[in-house]
């Protein structure tokens, strides 16, 4: 009785509850759609980090080692690669004094912690006799190993 | 209500609610991220903390090989020492042998912890078996990553190490084929292994014909001690030679014989010869006077007497006059010497006073003899003979007249037959006081004889004259007296010789060179019109067949004659050869002939090499030709091709040289594709073909077929008969080079040659070479035992031990 009172007594009073009522909703759902986005954000940034965390951690874990190069034929080699790492790796390119080498067995394939891979490959470099050359191998990971060979 | 009115009262409480609230969830929010965040960061550096724990570890992770050795049955026994300061653990074992092409590797998976200052035998836990000699290369490896390696047998503190160096080797053809029709001269296929004027000789054969001429030289070939006139493809190039022949006789009669050898000829195909004579025949002597004698009976009696010489000349014939005063007596007969002569005619005056009569002899013999002429009876007479040259020697009498009469001028007229015929005139005169005081024209006195003793009125004179060469038709002789006398004149006319008539051909046969024919192919053919006394080019043509050459040594062989169809004595027929005076188409010569024009020498020469990988092959001939300008093709066999390479690698074309046995050394380095010149068992083929336009087959000489290869080798095995490098180095224990030390050489192979690899030099096997200054020996070595063997190559520095186990390949 008393609101009504006060309604009947004062039109204005209506119209600024209403209207502080209306402020109160717009500014509630700006600040919560504020906050979801941010949470959003923050969501998949944490993600990312995550990943690259998970990434340089796995690249951190991984160690591998050509203990091995053997001259199969003329320009033929075949290299063993040991996997001493706390991952498994897979052997993704070899190069020979810079150059990609053909790799003709044992690319892609999924090397287990404390496990031997035997890789052929063709160089593309002209192998001579009491030449040294420098052997790179490199993972899916983008992990290097070198080696220096003397054939 | 309240609520109401606070609110109506204070607007700023809902908003500070609103945003406290806000606040707290940001808050909230940023806290649990961090907290994320951090655990995050923790969890990687735990793990780069545990890798780098692991590659500290791996770093001072050390194991030793304390020995590295093979049981009694051959088992690797391997003890190693940990001298790092972690615990290892073993995971793989690894064998080596580098001493084989391709190197073998094979790992064994192990499980071993050696810890700190731990002294492991036995290993590996498996049997693996090495025997005694062999060399391997022991590797452990960690699961840390590191690897550990030793080499078995142990290396003492220096080692020698021999390896096989990429290596050239040169090989030579084991065979040739002859293709096409080329033959073999001389020279052995161990000819071609060196660049030293050792030739193997090939023949070229014929390719193409082409119609030719052979001309007639005078130059001459012995066949069986016979000499022969040459025929060459060349014209006249010599002396002029006129050969002849006698046309005494009838039929034919031969100029000469001319031969072409068939050496390079495989056939002679069918074609229309000419034959193209340039001939003569000497012209028809006339009538000539020879000699003349004469004599009287004097007084008289039976016969007249005289000596009368006759010379050589050709074709010869007497005639004799007679006088007789008495009519009544006439000649019985007239010999000269042995020979008698024939009646020809008598004419006897009317009033008996005077007779005259004509006698001939055909062929009078040379040489001075008596003319005797017998009368029927006793009177007086007188004679004289005359002899003639170039007269016919059948039927000379042409014709023949006589007349008598009394006057001043006797005369008679005769009509002759054949033009160049001699007239004789005989007058017998009564008495002896008329002379002849003028001859008729065109007349010579020959003899005047009067009878002597009596009377002049009983006397009588022969007269004899002649005239000549006269023409056919009427001819007259005549006199004149000093004063008018009975008279008897009797005039004969004697026939020249006749002129020979002949014509040229040829026989063509083929002689063997044993001289014996083997075939007669024609004879009398490519007949020529008669022959005339002016050089002539004359011609026949002659139909060849198709005729295969069934020996290279025989002679294709042209006899020339002269085919006399009617004889002259004394008369020869010509041929001129070799007369370079002549135009060609003058010369004697036998044109369109299918001879050869070009020749070709076609050879494949096969040989072995290996199977190795090259890298580069060079190939190098060495060879010339006998004649110049040769078109010389050396075509290799792309075995990938399947066929002979026709251009790039493997293919080369050249005219030789100019000037004939020069040695032209040709070569050419492949590096592309260079295997793609053997097949699967290593045989290589190389084809050289040379072709000339010529009508002269040529020989092909070759001195050299080298077919080097180079491949890379680690020198576990050796080609047959090869030589193949190998460097010996010595080093000492740091890996520096023994420089000039003496190091022994032995290879155990039953047949194993060594030389130095840089001079060639040759190496004793055993023997003490001395190292250079790096420490190495280039050494080459060469295995030529007749089946497949192993054996070993040692190099011995001191107590070091090099050793290589080598395989000779099949020969």
């Amino acid at each position: 009785m008393q609101i009504s009172r006060s309604f009947l007594r004062n039109n204005r009073g209506i119209s600024e509850i209403i209207a502080s009522l209306l402020l109160l909703l717009i500014v509630s759902a700006a600040g919560a759609a504020l906050y979801a986005s941010s949470l959003s954000a923050f969501s998949s940034s944490s993600s990312t980090f995550q990943q690259q965390i998970d990434q340089r951690e796995e690249q951190a874990r991984e160690r591998f080692q050509i203990t091995a190069v053997w001259w199969n034929t003329v320009n033929q080699l075949n290299l063993t690669i040991l996997n001493y790492g706390k991952i498994d790796i897979a052997v993704d390119a070899v190069y020979i004094n810079g150059t990609p080498a053909s790799i003709s067995s044992g690319r892609g394939a999924t090397v287990g912690t404390g496990e031997l891979v035997s890789v052929k490959l063709a160089s593309s470099v002209l192998i001579q006799d009491g030449q040294t050359y420098e052997i790179v191998a490199a993972s899916e990971r983008g992990s290097k190993n070198a080696a220096y060979w003397k054939a | 209500m309240q609520l109401i009115g606070k609110l109506n009262q204070d607007k700023r409480g809902v908003s500070s609610i609103i945003g406290a609230t806000f606040l707290v969830f940001i808050l909230l929010s940023g806290f649990t991220f961090y907290i994320l965040t951090v655990n995050i960061n923790e969890d990687y550096t735990d793990v780069l903390q545990t890798i780098d724990q692991l590659d500290l570890q791996k770093k001072q992770e050390n194991v030793e090989f304390v020995s590295v050795s093979t049981t009694n049955e051959d088992k690797l026994n391997v003890t190693v020492k940990n001298a790092g300061s972690h615990q290892t653990h073993l995971i793989w074992l690894g064998i080596f042998d580098e001493t084989v092409t391709p190197n073998t590797q094979e790992y064994h998976k192990t499980d071993v912890y050696i810890n700190p200052a731990e002294t492991l035998s036995n290993l590996p836990e498996e049997n693996i078996t090495i025997l005694e000699g062999q060399e391997r290369v022991i590797q452990l490896v960690t699961e840390l990553g590191n690897t550990f390696n030793s080499n078995y047998p142990p290396r003492e503190e220096a080692t020698i190490t021999i390896t096989g160096k990429n290596c050239t080797t040169a090989h030579n053809p084991s065979q040739w084929n002859l293709l096409g029709s080329t033959e073999h001269v001389s020279g052995s296929i161990s000819d071609l292994a060196n660049d030293d004027a050792s030739y193997v000789f090939f023949r070229s054969y014929q390719t193409a014909s082409s119609d030719q001429p052979l001309y007639a030289h005078s130059e001459t070939t012995i066949i069986s001690g016979s000499p022969y006139y040459l025929q060459k493809l060349t014209s006249a190039d010599g002396t002029a030679t006129s050969m002849s022949a006698s046309m005494d006789t009838l039929g034919r009669q031969l100029f000469g014989k001319f031969v072409y050898p068939l050496t390079g000829v495989n056939s002679i195909p069918a074609s229309t010869w000419t034959t193209y004579y340039r001939a003569w025949e000497d012209t028809a002597p006339s009538i000539t006077f020879d000699g003349v004698g004469s004599g009287n009976n004097g007084g008289g009696s039976t016969s007249i007497s005289w000596s009368h010489t006759t010379g050589s000349g050709s074709n010869r014939i007497m005639i004799v006059g007679v006088s007789i005063r008495t009519t009544t007596v006439s000649v019985s007969a007239i010999t000269y010497g042995a020979q008698s002569l024939a009646f020809i005619r008598a004419d006897t005056h009317a009033s008996a006073t005077i007779r005259s009569e004509l006698w001939y002899l055909i062929a009078p013999n040379s040489g001075t003899a008596t003319v005797t002429v017998t009368l029927s009876e006793s009177s007086k007479a007188t004679g004289g003979s005359c002899t003639y040259t170039g007269v016919a020697q059948t039927s000379p009498i042409d014709a023949n007249s006589g007349v008598t009469g009394t006057s001043s001028s006797p005369s008679q007229s005769i009509t002759v037959g054949t033009a160049n015929s001699m007239l004789l005139g005989h007058v017998a005169i009564s008495g002896s006081r008329d002379t002849i005081s003028l001859e008729g024209t065109g007349q010579t006195l020959r003899w005047d004889q009067e009878t002597t003793q009596g009377n002049p009125d009983t006397r009588n004179r022969g007269h004899g004259s002649d005239k000549g060469p006269v023409g056919a038709g009427s001819q007259t002789m005549s006199w004149t007296l000093s004063a008018s006398a009975d008279w008897a004149v009797s005039v004969v006319a004697i026939k020249p010789a006749p002129a020979a008539v002949g014509h040229a051909d040829i026989d063509i046969l083929i002689r063997q060179s044993d001289g014996t024919i083997r075939s007669t192919i024609a004879t009398n053919v490519a007949v020529s019109g008669d022959l005339t006394s002016t050089p002539t080019t004359l011609s026949g043509t002659y139909a060849w067949i198709a005729y295969t050459v069934v020996d290279q040594t025989d002679y294709l062989e042209i006899d020339y004659y002269v085919d006399v169809t009617t004889a002259a004595v004394g008369i020869n027929a010509y041929l001129r050869i070799d007369d370079t005076t002549l135009a060609i188409s003058d010369q004697t010569r036998i044109t369109n002939i299918l001879l050869p024009s070009e020749y070709t020498a076609e050879v494949e020469f096969t040989g072995s090499s290996n199977l190795l990988n090259w890298t580069q092959l060079v190939w190098q001939i060495d060879s010339a030709w006998d004649v110049g300008q040769v078109t010389v093709t050396i075509q290799f066999f792309n075995f990938t091709l399947g066929d002979f390479a026709s251009s790039g690698n493997g293919y080369t074309s050249y005219i030789s040289s100019v000037t004939p046995n020069i040695d032209e050394l040709k070569s050419q380095s492949i590096d592309l594709n260079p295997n793609d010149f053997k097949n699967s068992t290593g045989q290589w083929r190389v084809k050289i073909k040379g072709v000339k336009a010529t009508s002269t087959q040529f020989l092909f000489k070759v001195d050299w077929v080298n077919f080097e290869t180079t491949y890379s080798t680690t020198g576990s095995t050796v080609p047959y008969n090869i030589w193949q490098w190998y460097t010996i180095r010595a080093t000492t224990a740091g890996g520096g080079p023994i420089p000039y030390g003496y190091v022994s050489i032995y290879a155990n192979g039953t047949s194993v040659a060594f030389r130095n690899a840089t001079d060639k030099a040759s190496i004793a096997n055993p023997a003490w070479v001395r190292l250079d200054a790096r420490g190495e020996l280039q050494l080459e070595i060469k295995s030529t035992t007749g089946s497949p063997e192993t054996f070993v190559l040692y190099a011995v520095v001191g107590s070091v031990v090099g050793k290589k186990t080598i395989t000779q390949e099949v020969p």
